[in-house]
């Protein structure tokens, strides 16, 4: 019993289990909002309040109360809250500095890739993806497609400049 | 029953692994190879790897989010 409360604080979970939680979550995101989950779309829209308040865009009428009434930016903070405490809670939080410039420029280049992806393609692997298939959306297959091939060709770029 | 240890602190999945893989392949039956991780996903996807190849493991937290994992070369 002690070793089962030990296990739910501080891990491993079994993938399946996870699996099914996050499924289960998803469902109730689904069911309390009425869309499916999904992270960038509230991201560009307060990467878009933020240009726009610093004069690089031009104004589209994003407000911050809009933001602050947005379901998905308590889904996104709520993520990175939950990951912090969780990681907190199994007492494993620890600054992990960065070993090699070429990680940073790496974890920088593919940020912006995958955020102009995501963008262009209306959805992240989330979004556009998993709930894409879900609700058999042939947008998901697309992506799916594009997401193996992406994969491939980062796993050889990996291979070749990173390891 | 020769020990041998592998940098791989700081970095990300599949980095790790690839170069534990590798460092196997040069080892005899019986070593032990030694690998320090401060990222839990690393630890865990060796140990996965490990069990799946059937490879015995240790497994140890030594502080507070760094792993320290003993991978024994059980068979070719």
């Amino acid at each position: 019993m002690k070793k089962t409360l030990q296990t739910i604080i501080h891990g491993p979970w079994a993938y399946w289990i996870g699996a099914i939680i996050l499924g289960l979550l998803n469902i109730l995101v689904l069911i309390v909002r009425g869309q499916p989950w999904g992270v960038t779309l509230n991201i560009e829209l307060w990467t878009e309040w933020i240009a726009t308040n610093l004069g690089i865009l031009s104004n589209r009428g994003i407000t911050l109360t809009d933001l602050m009434a947005a379901s998905g930016t308590y889904l996104n903070f709520g993520l990175l809250i939950g990951a912090f405490w969780a990681t907190l809670a199994a007492s494993q939080f620890r600054f992990r500095p960065i070993r090699d410039k070429k990680f940073f420029f790496s974890a920088l280049i593919g940020g912006l890739l995958m955020g102009y992806g995501a963008r262009i393609a209306y959805g992240c692997n989330v979004g556009a993806l998993l709930n894409g298939i879900a609700s058999s959306s042939l947008t998901g297959w697309i992506f799916a497609a594009a997401v193996f091939a992406g994969t491939w060709i980062g796993s050889k770029l990996l291979l070749k400049y990173l390891m | 029953m020769a020990r041998f240890s592998i940098d791989i602190w700081g970095e990300m999945c599949p980095i790790p692994l690839i170069k534990a893989k590798k460092k196997l392949s040069t080892m005899q039956c019986g070593d032990i190879l030694v690998l320090e991780t401060e990222h839990s996903c690393t630890s865990r996807g060796i140990v996965v790897w490990a069990k799946a190849n059937r490879y015995s493991i240790e497994e140890k937290e030594v502080a507070n989010g760094i792993w320290h994992l003993e991978l024994t070369k059980t068979h070719d």
